[in-house]
């Protein structure tokens, strides 16, 4: 085997095309070239044009369902969502099939990620940059923030007679149903949450003391009106009018509908012996029967359900969210313009109990005059039936330092910092150039 | 080494959001059922009511006791006595009754009120009225009694339940529902003057669920609103009421369906218990006038014995105000105070406008 030798000496010209060395090439740290496809501008505009198509696609599901249905299923999802083709088209033209699409907290998610990865590439930390930085500092907070609202923030409302105390506000958007044994000194409450009843056909628990059957169930239902003649079929309930009622499901109410409401679930159910098909009880259960619903206009017969001896009351009612605090309220004020009928100011004088924090005392609640309490926001919202109580929003918010109703504020004020900075510089240092020439 | 502190350095926010980001996506709760005990409230209830309701020929006869439960506890067996002592006469189609010692009778008001009769010291304010109403459906029993436990703030029943909550018992040969309930002391439902407004429940009724324009109209002296009557049948577009204590009279004004005749005829039999008449009889008895520009129709209707009067405007609406056929305005009461008030009520009539176009 004969060996190569390699001449010493120059090279020579025709092995190297160069004669200067070219300079040798910085390796980039691996880190550095995995985040650099991340910070691409062009997955940004990807991104954003994704995010505009999703919420354009959105707007159009609101024909059919109901703005917290597509909140809930096209926004605040982190996986692909499904996209049917129904929602470009007239509804009378049926049309099957639908296609993937990312969800919004998908999309954010990536479009944080891809911010985030931009400045540990791309951008500088300089005075001039600065304008940029809070800019994109102020959306980071901005994304952030309606994650934590979607993830953490309950709104609910307190519905109190005058006179009356609670210690626990109800879900505006979350249902459940309760079982109550009120044979002692406590009421003892096992409570199903709505997810359980909508999902599953057949609900048997250690906690229950029977089986529940779930035979149908409707996202949404209207209180209807039956005749006299009708009052002794099984569903009808008797109201405190004196007329008679029964539920019957209908459509989500949707987002284009102007005079939308919550959507008001219905359940026909079925109780059996535990273990066994013995069938103790049939019933048709909505939160229409709870008067906090219809604003305490109709009472209705109580619901219940007796098995061993033992009597258990139902209620299917907006999620309890028992505080550590008690709230009574001691007066409403209802005031009217002279002569009119325009209401001028509505008013809760309330009576705050918090033993614990050696809290007893009186607050008044208008119109930006909000009760702010243990991370909860009780707003003036409604009144009962000839001012005989007042219906409270409560709104909790939270974030991870600062409370999370006040980062959009944070974020808005960032951002027109960084635009003013930002362009600021730019004016400056044209007005710089300009004079320098 | 320099460089990948420096590296880390750069990386660190976007290492930092992309855990944020995995740790979020693991948030979701999963739903279960959950168990928990409250301490009951103690519910206040003090008030307690005594009732007989018997049916006497065309009429519900209702004896009513209301008082604390404390004092009434002390009167339930001459209650019972009472009732026990009731009897009817064909002839003349009312009641009499033995007095149990200490209750004083007050004459009735020749209206509703057949008779009043008080008991004990007037501060414990013990009091058993005797009305009669006309049967007026076929759910009289299980109306009434929900309407008696409605008033002191119980729910509703249903009719399998009467048995169980009510006892039944022979007065007279007749066959009497008697009821003892304990509530709370019926409110004053009477809102505050000049303060009516519609409370916005989180969801109403669907009937309900109409909006439209506001009307005008002269509010008479005297006359207090009260809020609308809205159930999935009934939704009033106004509601008054004028006079003190037992006397007082309502004015309405609901838009309904129906032909003309049925509307005179329901008032004539539901609330004064008179025969129906024809359409003929009826044109007879009909003036016409003007209501916001609209041809309508004004009728006057008496109780047999001249107790109640009914003034009545049928107003027919255009297709465009409503899909029910007309709007009625109605004032029923005693008497001599719809006599009273018929000045009042026709000038609220004229003023009245469906303030739409200013008609």
């Amino acid at each position: 085997m004969q060996e190569t030798a390699i001449p010493a000496g120059p090279p020579s010209s025709v092995m190297t095309p160069s004669p200067t060395p070219q300079p040798r090439r910085r390796e980039e740290p691996l880190m550095f070239r995995l985040l650099k496809p991340i910070a691409s501008l062009r997955l940004t505009v990807w991104l954003f044009a994704l995010s505009i198509l999703l919420v354009f696609f959105g707007t159009l599901a609101q024909v059919d369902a109901g703005i917290w249905t597509v909140v809930n299923h096209y926004f605040r999802s982190w996986g692909l969502i499904w996209v049917p083709f129904q929602i470009f088209v007239p509804r009378d033209l049926p049309v099957g099939g639908g296609f993937p699409f990312p969800g919004g907290w998908l999309l954010g998610g990536l479009l944080l990620v891809n911010l985030l990865a931009a400045h540990a590439v791309r951008f500088r930390i300089s005075l001039k940059r600065s304008g940029i930085l809070l800019i994109h500092s102020g959306l980071i907070v901005m994304m952030l923030g309606e994650l934590f609202t979607g993830l953490w923030a309950v709104e609910s409302r307190m519905t109190l007679a005058i006179n009356e105390k609670a210690n626990f506000i109800e879900n505006s958007r979350a249902n459940e149903l309760a079982i109550i044994d009120r044979s002692d000194k406590k009421e003892k409450v096992i409570v199903i949450p709505d997810a359980i009843l909508r999902n599953q056909k057949l609900i048997q628990s250690a906690e229950l003391p029977f089986d529940i059957a779930i035979d149908e169930y409707y996202v949404n239902s209207a209180l209807v009106g039956v005749k006299p003649e009708g009052r002794d079929m099984p569903d009808v309930m008797p109201g405190s009018d004196l007329h008679y009622y029964k539920v019957a499901h209908r459509s989500e109410e949707t987002g284009v509908d102007s005079n939308a409401r919550d959507d008001i679930p219905v359940a026909r159910v079925t109780f059996k012996r535990k273990g066994t098909e013995e069938k103790i009880a049939s019933l048709t259960l909505s939160p229409w029967f709870y008067p906090n619903t219809i604003s305490r206009q109709i009472r209705f017969a109580e619901q219940n359900v007796s098995v061993d001896g033992k009597t258990y009351v139902l209620e299917f009612r907006p999620q309890r969210i028992y505080k550590p605090y008690t709230i009574q309220l001691l007066e409403f004020k209802h005031e009217v313009f002279e002569g009119t009928k325009t209401p001028k100011n509505f008013q809760s004088r309330i009576r705050l109990i918090d033993a614990a924090q050696k809290q007893d005392r009186e607050v008044q609640i208008y119109m930006n005059n909000p009760l702010r309490y243990d991370g909860e926001t009780f707003y003036q919202s409604s009144f009962l039936q000839d001012d005989s109580g007042t219906v409270l929003q409560v709104v909790r918010n939270p974030g991870l330092l600062i409370p999370g109703w006040l980062l959009p504020y944070i974020s808005c004020a960032m951002v027109v910092i960084g635009l003013l900075i930002h362009f600021g510089v730019v004016l400056v240092n044209f007005l710089q150039k300009r004079l320098a020439v | 080494m320099t460089q990948q502190a420096t590296t880390w350095r750069r990386c660190r926010p976007a290492i930092l959001g992309t855990l944020l980001f995995v740790m979020m996506t693991g948030c979701n709760e999963e739903p279960r059922i959950a168990q928990y005990e409250v301490p009951r409230e103690a519910e206040t209830r003090d008030f307690r009511r005594l009732g007989a309701i018997i049916l006497f020929q065309d009429k519900v006869w209702f004896f009513k006791l209301d008082g604390p439960q404390k004092s009434l506890a002390d009167e339930k067996d001459r209650f019972d006595k009472f009732v026990q002592s009731i009897q009817f006469s064909d002839k003349s189609a009312e009641p009499s009754w033995k007095l149990p010692e200490g209750w004083r009778q007050e004459p009735g008001d020749g209206k509703f009120r057949f008779a009043t009769i008080r008991l004990g010291p007037p501060e414990q304010g013990m009091e058993l009225t005797v009305i009669p109403l006309p049967r007026d459906s076929e759910d009289w029993l299980l109306k009434n009694v929900n309407r008696w436990r409605d008033q002191i703030g119980l729910a509703p029943i249903r009719e399998s339940e009467l048995a169980a909550t009510t006892k039944k018992a022979k007065i007279d040969g007749k066959e009497a529902t008697l009821v003892d309930l304990l509530g709370r002391k019926p409110r004053s439902k009477m809102p505050p003057m000049g303060q009516v407004a519609r409370a916005e429940p989180r969801a109403r009724p669907q009937a309900a669920a109409e909006g439209g324009p506001k009307p005008s109209y002269e509010l008479p002296p005297g006359w207090r609103p009260l809020r609308p009557k809205v159930s999935p049948f009934v939704r009033q577009l106004l509601s008054f009421e004028v006079g003190e204590g037992d006397k007082i009279a309502k004015i309405t004004a609901t838009p309904a369906g129906g032909d003309l005749l049925s509307n005179v005829n329901r008032w004539r039999r539901d609330d004064l218990g008179l025969p129906e008449t024809t359409e003929t009889a009826m044109r007879r008895e009909l003036t016409k006038l003007k209501v916001a520009g609209v041809e309508a129709f004004y009728v006057d209707l008496h109780s047999p014995q001249a107790a109640t009067r009914i003034l009545g405007v049928i107003v027919p609406l255009r297709e465009d105000r409503g899909p029910q056929q007309s709007l009625f305005f109605k004032m029923i009461g005693p008497a001599d105070l719809v006599s009273e008030q018929k000045r009042n009520f026709d000038g609220f009539i004229r003023s009245f406008r469906f303030g739409d176009d200013g008609k």
